[in-house]
């Protein structure tokens, strides 16, 4: 029989010891809910706005807050610097939530996910060791090949539309190509 | 006015099997972007990857038992937003007098206000309130976050957890004014993400990512989440288990924290679960009274 009723089933409770040894690992997927971030702010606040290529990456069990979770780290070839300031270096390591170690999986709804050989523009921003995507998938746009063979940005996989944002960058960078976002940033580069 | 469109749009749900594919809620896959293409479908879903699901037909919820006293938000307001959000969920029109097929069993207060998935220890699928910082970074762009665990292989939810930013977003209850962030719309629409959604690209729907503050539109769901509902936990559907239970059993407190935080594991979890326990005692005997 199918219920669809909330029940409260407090009487049941059965609280294990909580001497657990250190059993905490975990394997979260997160999902956000945010505000729309402006294609000028997000420029201000990261350190480079990059073309990169993602070339490999490795997800590890790391401290967040007080807790361990999956994170990945992507190491990006920078290919071209469209804003920012530049890294003195050929490649990045950027830092993402989210990822897979065994048969456990973290996805995280607001934030970008980098598929190994692909080119994204990104729009990175410092943490320690690595670098960040600025905003989470907000500033993550992969290259694609439309069916004209031209290559357009597109929205990061775990965005979702912003709509009524129209100065947001989720709103303003998705289709257009490489050249035109060249022009769009130039005028907020720092 | 909103409130009735959703009504008479749930009349018309006697189609929803043709209309589902067409409209734009998205189900969560655990897409693994090193073994598969992970783009976009037309619809903007990503669709590759196992899709994340509860496998049982009975989740349990928990609240963090101190609410938010940075946002002056009690636990029992908390607790009965959290309920009002659920409810809608699951009490979603699928047609034909059917519900998502799923049943939320309320575990009462919870010490925890942790992220955190033991896999050899008990669990709880805890609503958590983060006053004193955010861990996580873009703190300012974030409202609120939920966390599923799953099986990677065939996507079956272990755990899920929804953290408030309560330390950066001005949560409000009742009257929200401008500027502040109302929190009926936030948990419901982070309690869909819990339950396998998405997010939607339909201008007005609580999946929508997008939040304007001060507005409380977002409360309520709409056709297109109810569609999305009944896509994620369509009635009839096949599950593996009853049991309400999390994964490993049930726990109100955190496992060992991993740095100093200033609880005990212990002592105020013994006092936590004889409470629980009375309270439940009580819950288990009004449900053995007949119903008419």
């Amino acid at each position: 029989m199918l219920v669809f009723q909330l029940m409260e089933r407090r009487g049941f409770v059965r609280v294990a010891a909580v001497g657990a040894l250190g059993a905490l690992v975990g394997s979260p997927a997160e999902a956000s809910l945010g505000r729309a971030v402006r294609l000028q702010e997000l420029t201000a606040r990261s350190q480079h706005v990059v073309l990169g290529e993602t070339l490999d990456a490795d997800s590890v069990w790391e401290q967040v807050g007080r807790r361990k979770h999956i994170v990945t780290y992507s190491r990006v070839r920078a290919l071209e610097l469209l804003a920012g300031a530049d890294p003195h270096q050929d490649e990045l390591l950027v830092r993402t939530l989210g990822g897979y170690i065994g048969e456990l999986g973290e996805l995280v709804h607001g934030e970008a996910s980098l598929a190994i050989g692909s080119r994204s523009l990104l729009f990175v921003m410092p943490v320690p060791n690595a670098l960040a995507i600025t905003a989470m998938a907000q500033g993550h746009y992969p290259l694609l090949r439309d069916k004209t063979g031209a290559e357009r940005l597109q929205r990061s996989p775990h965005a979702a539309e912003l709509l009524g944002e129209p100065g947001a960058a989720v709103t303003r960078l998705p289709g257009l190509q490489l050249s035109e976002a060249r022009s769009l940033l130039k005028p907020v580069r720092k | 006015m909103r409130r009735a469109r959703v009504v008479s749009a749930a009349l018309g749900l006697a189609v929803l099997g043709a209309t589902w594919h067409a409209s734009a809620f998205c189900l969560t896959h655990g897409c693994n972007e090193r073994k598969q293409d992970c783009g976009l479908t037309s619809e903007g879903c990503l669709n590759n990857g196992p899709l994340l699901h509860w496998p049982s037909s009975c989740v349990s919820f928990d609240v963090q038992k101190d609410g938010s006293p940075l946002r002056e938000l009690g636990y029992d307001e908390a607790h009965e937003a959290v309920l009002n959000g659920f409810r809608q969920w699951i009490n979603a029109d699928c047609g034909d007098g059917q519900h998502p097929d799923v049943t939320m069993s309320d575990y009462g207060p919870v010490e925890c206000h942790e992220a955190e998935y033991n896999q050899d220890a008990p669990n709880a699928n805890i609503v958590m309130f983060r006053d004193d910082s955010w861990p996580y970074q873009n703190a300012i762009d974030t409202l609120a976050l939920t966390t599923l665990i799953f099986n990677a292989d065939t996507g079956a939810i272990y755990d899920a957890d929804v953290e408030v930013n309560t330390f950066q977003a001005p949560m409000s209850l009742g009257i929200v004014g401008p500027g502040e962030v109302d929190f009926n719309s936030v948990i419901t629409h982070e309690l869909g993400h819990f339950l396998g959604l998405s997010h939607s690209g339909v201008p007005g729907s609580t999946m929508n990512r997008s939040y304007a503050p001060g507005d409380t539109a977002m409360a309520s769901i709409e056709q297109d989440d109810v569609n999305g509902i009944c896509a994620a936990l369509p009635p009839g559907r096949a599950v593996a288990s009853t049991s309400c239970e999390p994964r490993h059993g049930f726990s109100t407190e955190c496992a060992l924290p991993l740095t100093t935080c200033g609880f005990h594991p212990g002592g105020a979890g013994i006092r936590g679960s004889l409470l629980l326990a009375v309270l439940g005692l009580s819950a288990a005997r009004r449900r053995k009274k007949p119903r008419p």
